[in-house]
């Protein structure tokens, strides 16, 4: 396994946010995470990323705990991840921000990561928006800067958090495009929070339901789907 | 060059100096005001070295500036835990407690300051410190260093997210911001001759946020900018020099509603209005430009 997560917890005060939840993503694998608002899928993203702590579990990558790294040094260790609400530098352009995004990893020269950053450019086909600051951009097209921000570092496994949220079916097919074709490239692991469960299941080899801060169910996306927890858990009665 | 200009022209670096400071702690995320205090013990550093310590000026700067460069990320440190308003203030808290602590002491002056500091800052002095700032402030902001500072600026989590170790890059601009502003106090001591605890009070810090403000957030120009247009404005208008505070804050309340981005800003709109670009592509400072 890639990434383990075995028992982790959250606690807000009195309020338990997340309890309990394991699970594992494999090399090279597209792990789909579900569940209702409020149901911990957040939360779990920024314990995995370390800019929340746990209130318990462990975290491994590659079987060596990495649950009290600093955050900033995690991609270092090949992880990266996108945000729910779009999270893009606004003072800075868009070659900037992915120039961010790859500098920490690779010490290298200007010059070098450049040549770095034009291939992601090219890559998300950003050529012409480049010198413009994200706040001038589509919503999709910010999107696409910020999974490439995320992708500059060559990360080995990546978190996206809703990168379909606010995309019409023709867009979240060509991000899914963008990824797979990248994950070929790469081998990079993925796991990606979201509601578009049609293009979730489309782009996803298995999936987790979390409901109330707990997983649910875990495996191919008909039967996680059909699951009664998480259909209830989804429309708030038995169906 | 009249003496009145030649002493505006030193103000104007003196304060573009505790200006930058202040600028480069905003620039990360850090809104500190403890320049304002640094600026302080620098100008102690240089009364007490001539009157006390029995050293040459030489000597009183270093041990100002290596006392700021070692204590200046300690002053910094609250950061990890607060941010926003709630770090300005505890930063000016510190601020107050210089004010307060020479004030009291008898060993400083108290109340009375200290009198017959030499005066040895001159204009070329004052310039060549300034470029000496502006140069770090140019080094922390551009290239790696630049993007790093600016995203810790913009949202501290993200920048964490993109491997920016967000602390410790305040903890150094602490440092270098709290280097140049006790280098600017003790210029400042150098200049009027004495020091007294009510030089350094809110009165200056006030000063100083309008000066970054004016000039334009986000840019080491900017500061420069505002704090010698804040500094020469009292040349144009006598009638107001009693008024200063109050006009500092109009000034303020009118730049922040009328021009957010500043001077800078300003000056950047007017050399796109004289050189044609694709406006989108465009920054809002003239740091950024600086910075690639």
């Amino acid at each position: 396994m890639l990434l383990e997560a075995s028992s982790l917890r959250r606690t807000f005060g009195g309020l338990v946010a997340v309890d309990d939840v394991s699970f594992g993503v494999g090399q090279g694998e597209i792990l789909g995470m579900v569940g209702a608002n409020g149901s911990g899928k957040t939360t779990c993203l920024n314990m995995l990323t370390r800019l929340l702590p746990a209130s318990g579990g462990a975290m491994r990558i590659d079987g060596r705990d990495y649950g009290r790294t600093p955050p900033h040094q995690l991609i270092r260790q090949g992880i990266a991840r996108t945000f729910q609400n779009l999270r893009l530098f606004k003072d800075l352009t868009v070659r900037e921000n992915i120039t961010l995004g790859c500098q920490a990893r690779h010490r290298e020269s200007e010059a070098a990561l450049r040549r770095r950053v034009d291939a992601l450019i090219e890559m998300g086909d950003l050529q012409r928006q480049q010198d413009l600051l994200p706040a001038s951009l589509p919503y999709g097209t910010q999107r696409i800067v910020e999974i490439a921000r995320a992708l500059a570092a060559e990360p080995r496994l990546v978190f996206l958090d809703e990168p379909f949220a606010g995309m019409s079916s023709e867009e979240a097919r060509g991000i899914c495009d963008l990824l797979l074709g990248l994950r070929r490239k790469t081998g990079m692991a993925l796991v990606i929070v979201d509601h578009n469960v049609e293009v979730l299941t489309g782009i996803a080899e298995r999936l987790v339901a979390l409901a109330e801060g707990r997983l649910v169910a875990e495996g191919q996306a008909a039967a996680v789907l059909s699951d009664p927890t998480v259909i209830r858990s989804y429309v708030g009665a038995d169906v | 060059m009249g003496a009145e200009w030649t002493a505006t022209l030193m103000l104007c670096g003196i304060y573009s100096m505790t200006a930058i400071a202040t600028q480069l702690g905003m620039m990360c995320g850090a809104f500190s005001l403890a320049p304002i205090g640094w600026m302080a013990i620098g100008a102690y550093a240089a009364a007490l070295g001539a009157t006390r310590w029995m050293v040459g000026g030489f000597e009183a700067l270093l041990i100002a500036l290596a006392v700021a460069a070692l204590l200046g990320p300690v002053v910094m440190l609250p950061v990890r835990r607060i941010s926003g308003l709630y770090f300005a203030l505890v930063s000016l808290a510190f601020v107050l407690v210089i004010q307060s602590v020479v004030s009291h002491l008898e060993y400083t002056g108290g109340a009375l300051g200290i009198f017959g500091v030499p005066l040895d800052t001159d204009l070329p002095v004052v310039v060549a410190a300034l470029v000496l700032s502006a140069a770090a402030a140019a080094f922390l902001s551009s290239g790696r260093r630049g993007r790093a500072l600016r995203a810790a600026g913009q949202d501290a989590i993200v920048a964490q997210a993109m491997g920016v170790d967000v602390f410790r890059l305040q903890l150094a601009v602490g440092a270098v911001g709290a280097v140049i502003a006790a280098a600017s106090g003790f210029l400042y001591a150098g200049y009027i001759g004495y020091v007294d605890p009510t030089q350094f009070g809110f009165s200056l810090v006030v000063q100083i946020i309008v000066m970054v403000i004016v000039g334009g957030r986000g840019s080491w120009v900017g500061a420069i900018i505002g704090a010698c247009f804040i500094t020469m404005l009292p040349l144009v208008l006598r009638p107001l020099a009693e008024w200063r505070d109050v006009f500092n804050g109009a000034l303020l309340i009118a730049v922040v509603l009328l021009l957010p981005g500043g001077l800078v800003e300003m000056a950047k709109l007017t050399l796109r209005r004289a050189r044609p670009a694709p406006a989108a592509a465009l920054r809002p400072s003239l740091a950024n430009e600086e910075s690639r």
